[in-house]
């Protein structure tokens, strides 16, 4: 690993956390609503606990974790060469699978929300291009690029937002009772879902300069901020739009956003938060090309990772062509495939491999 | 190596914005038209007979040109409006900036789903586009003669729609609200109008027609003005309103009423629900006097603000009346009630609609008279007289 390529751990955060962002709009009005209904925005309340308990025990293995060293890493020494690799090469595959799908989302999004007549093959190739570009150069680059654009894409998400509170209704947000609990409750499971996706740093803390270890107090900070934030996507696209018209509609987010007004006369801007929220993904999908390098030049043991950054875009490009084919394809696999393998990652994979470690002795 | 990746990235920092600027052709956006090759729309009617028939208005130019009126038919909203599109010789319409959404009798008869659905699935449009609906009529003359003509656009519509909250004659539901009451309650109300004819030859006015309930989308019935004016006292959507009652003694006063606030009070008795009050509350300033009696004195305040219960009770059990004879909340009492109560009503949320019609909804009003402006008592009209007896005026 190159120790010139060193970037904080707020650098770190603000590049997972732009990933973490755009997962949010389009995963999170839909999924709780689903579950919870007039009571989704309380979702994020309640995969607090599951969240503090992964996000425990992600740091717990890290905190075994020697100069260089990833969770790859650490899987490798944990499980010893082959059963590591393949654990590893597992990861790199879903994330290859998730790349791809990450990407033909955001294109169907572009064709959905903006250009009608365009084609899958162009926003999505731009987009990995672009990511590739990024990411196959520093990671620092990249980390640092996120970290300046990360208070911008925070503040204008949180401006549309507040722009949105007139259009509130307390009457779709409202009534909220005991009765909802069970609701609430299966409700954080998507939530608990989306927060584990911020787990992938764990991939890249072999980049924080040496001894610079995360605190656990400022990584719970960050993540308080996060909940924030998505209670915040929760409760005003419930609350301006329904838990009846979420279930119908397929960008809640968005279409809040549409309706969003500036003194009563500025209206659609929703195309600038498309712009953003493409940005968003192109470092979220950056990152995600990175991990896999990661990975695999992990398995196949080469220095110079980095210059697996455009291999594995051009796979994940080939994925996502093959992925879907239409929008309720890809729907359905975000309902049901990704949650699955998501959850089962963060709460039996890592903590496997974390225990074998333990009992090992090798950590 | 540095100073060449430097170079290579001022040329680019360069060169890409020229692709950017839709000049010449060489632009990135496959999309892009001039704003000065779109007609902006401002209102779009609909009315079905066999086909659809679409009528779209856009805005008043900046040059003070009357609005551009086009119509087209389909077979749905969707084919109507790709045909007009089709026909716009010179420029197409935008859709963007849509405000109204007008339907005639005829197409909210054979219901309103669809175009409902296009709104919320056509990206130009957006779902807080506000409904009217054209009380026995269709849209196009609507938009041809009102929003068409050269004070026209959609300010009349707008001016309508800020205008309503005050008067208490209704309000102006979106798109998006008109499709959360369908499917909450499986019912909404639109805000209907009517033509009349205005002062000056071939003069049409736009007046509000009271409410058109729409029943799992299709229009089937309107709303009286005193219902409609329940409707928006039960729902929180008085603003303000203007009243006039009298003193007693052949004397009128008129009052402005403050914002219109009514608490929707379950009542359980064993776990059931037997009641549901409507609790009213107000304030009134008195606007104008020709009166005897002064307003300083509490029996005359008392007297009016009585008036005032009396009036704004009757409006309020007119629209209940009204909602449990059709036997459909649109006066959206179950959810009021379930957010005063959450865990009781819950057990009767299943069966609200046959509970609904047979429930017992008293209405209680209660209004103060707070202000008199700037005239403590009414003029006279003559000096004072007193009465020789008692000495008072």
């Amino acid at each position: 690993m190159k120790q010139k390529d060193t970037l904080t751990p707020r650098q770190l955060s603000a590049l997972l956390f732009l990933g973490v962002l755009s997962a949010a709009i389009r995963l999170l009005p839909k999924a709780p609503v689903a579950f919870a209904g007039t009571a989704a925005w309380l979702a994020p309340a309640a995969a607090a606990a599951p969240t503090a308990l992964f996000t425990l025990i992600l740091m717990g293995f890290l905190r075994g974790r020697r100069e260089g060293e990833g969770l790859g890493e650490l899987a490798l020494r944990s499980l010893g060469p082959a059963a590591g690799r393949a654990v590893c090469a597992g990861v790199a595959l879903w994330l290859l699978f998730y790349s791809g799908f990450t990407l033909r989302v955001s294109a169907e999004r572009l064709l959905s929300s903006i250009y009608k007549s365009g084609g899958v093959l162009l926003f999505a190739g731009v987009t990995a291009a672009t990511a590739a570009v990024l990411a196959a150069g520093t990671l620092r680059g990249l980390a640092r690029t996120a970290e300046v654009f990360f208070p911008l894409a925070v503040t204008v998400l949180t401006v549309v937002l507040a722009a949105a509170v007139p259009n509130l209704k307390a009457e779709y947000l409202l009534p909220v009772s005991r009765l909802d609990l069970p609701g609430v409750l299966r409700a954080a499971l998507p939530v608990t879902n989306l927060a584990g996706l911020y787990g992938y740093a764990g991939f890249l803390t072999g980049y924080l300069p040496p001894g610079r270890r995360e605190r656990s107090r400022a990584v719970f900070r960050r993540l308080a901020w996060g909940f924030a934030l998505f209670t915040a996507i929760l409760f005003m696209t419930v609350g301006t739009l329904s838990a009846e018209m979420i279930g119908h509609i397929h960008n809640p987010v968005f279409t809040m956003i549409q309706n969003v007004h500036f003194y009563g006369d500025t209206a659609h801007i929703d195309a600038l938060i498309v712009v953003l929220w493409v940005a968003m993904d192109v470092f979220w999908l950056g990152t995600l090309f990175r991990i896999q390098a990661e990975l695999a030049g992990l398995i196949a043991g080469l220095r110079r990772r980095n210059r697996l950054v455009w291999p594995t875009a051009a796979a994940a490009m080939a994925v996502c062509l093959l992925t879907g084919p239409t929008q309720f394809d890809l729907t359905r696999i975000s309902d049901r495939v990704i949650p699955g393998v998501q959850l089962a990652l963060m709460f039996v994979v890592l903590p496997g491999v974390y225990l074998v470690g333990k009992l090992r002795k090798r950590l | 190596m540095r100073g060449r990746r430097y170079a290579a990235a001022c040329l680019a920092a360069v060169l890409l914005p020229g692709l950017c600027s839709g000049c010449a052709g060489n632009t990135v956006y496959t999309q892009l038209r001039d704003v000065e090759s779109l007609e902006l729309v401002r209102t779009v009617g609909v009315d079905r007979e066999e086909q659809v028939t679409v009528t779209v208005v856009t805005g008043l130019s900046a040059g003070g040109d009357a609005p551009i009126t086009l119509q087209e038919q389909g077979a749905t909203l969707a084919e109507a409006m790709h045909m007009l599109e089709q026909s716009a010789s010179r420029r197409r319409p935008f859709y963007s900036h849509t405000e109204y959404l007008v339907l005639g009798q005829s197409a909210a008869e054979a219901g309103i789903l669809g175009y409902l659905d296009y709104f919320g699935r056509m990206l130009e449009m957006r779902t807080d586009t506000g409904v009217y609906l054209v009380r026995d009529g269709d849209a196009a003359p609507v938009l041809h003669s009102v929003c068409g003509g050269k004070d026209g656009g959609d300010r009349i519509l707008a001016f309508l729609k800020e205008d309503l909250p005050r008067t208490g004659q209704g309000y102006v539901a979106t798109c998006l609200e008109t499709a959360v009451s369908l499917e909450r309650y499986g019912c909404a109300l639109v805000m209907a109008i009517r033509l009349r004819p205005g002062e000056e030859p071939d003069a049409v006015q736009v007046r509000p027609a009271g409410f058109g309930v729409l029943e799992n989308g299709r229009l089937t019935a309107f709303l009286s003005d005193a219902e409609s004016r329940g409707v928006c006292v039960l729902q929180n959507r008085v603003r303000e309103m203007a009243l006039v009652t009298d003193d007693g003694q052949g004397g009128k006063i008129s009052l402005q009423l403050g914002p219109v606030r009514t608490a929707i009070v379950p009542v359980f008795a064993n776990g059931a629900l037997v009641r549901l009050d409507a609790q009213i509350r107000s304030t009134a300033n008195i606007t104008e006097m020709a009166s005897r009696r002064s307003a300083e004195d509490p029996a005359v305040r008392a007297r009016i603000a009585s008036q005032v219960e009396e009036q704004l009770t009757k409006w309020a059990q007119a629209a209940v009346d009204c909602a449990q004879r059709m036997g459909l909340d649109f006066l959206a009492l179950g959810g009021a009630a379930a957010r005063k109560a959450p865990v009781r009503f819950a057990a009767v949320q299943a069966a609200w609609p046959e509970v609904f019609p047979k429930l017992d909804v008293a209405v209680t009003a209660q209004v103060e008279v707070i202000r008199s402006y700037d005239m403590d008592a009414p003029l006279s009209g003559g000096p004072m007289r007193r009465n020789a007896e008692t000495g008072e005026a």
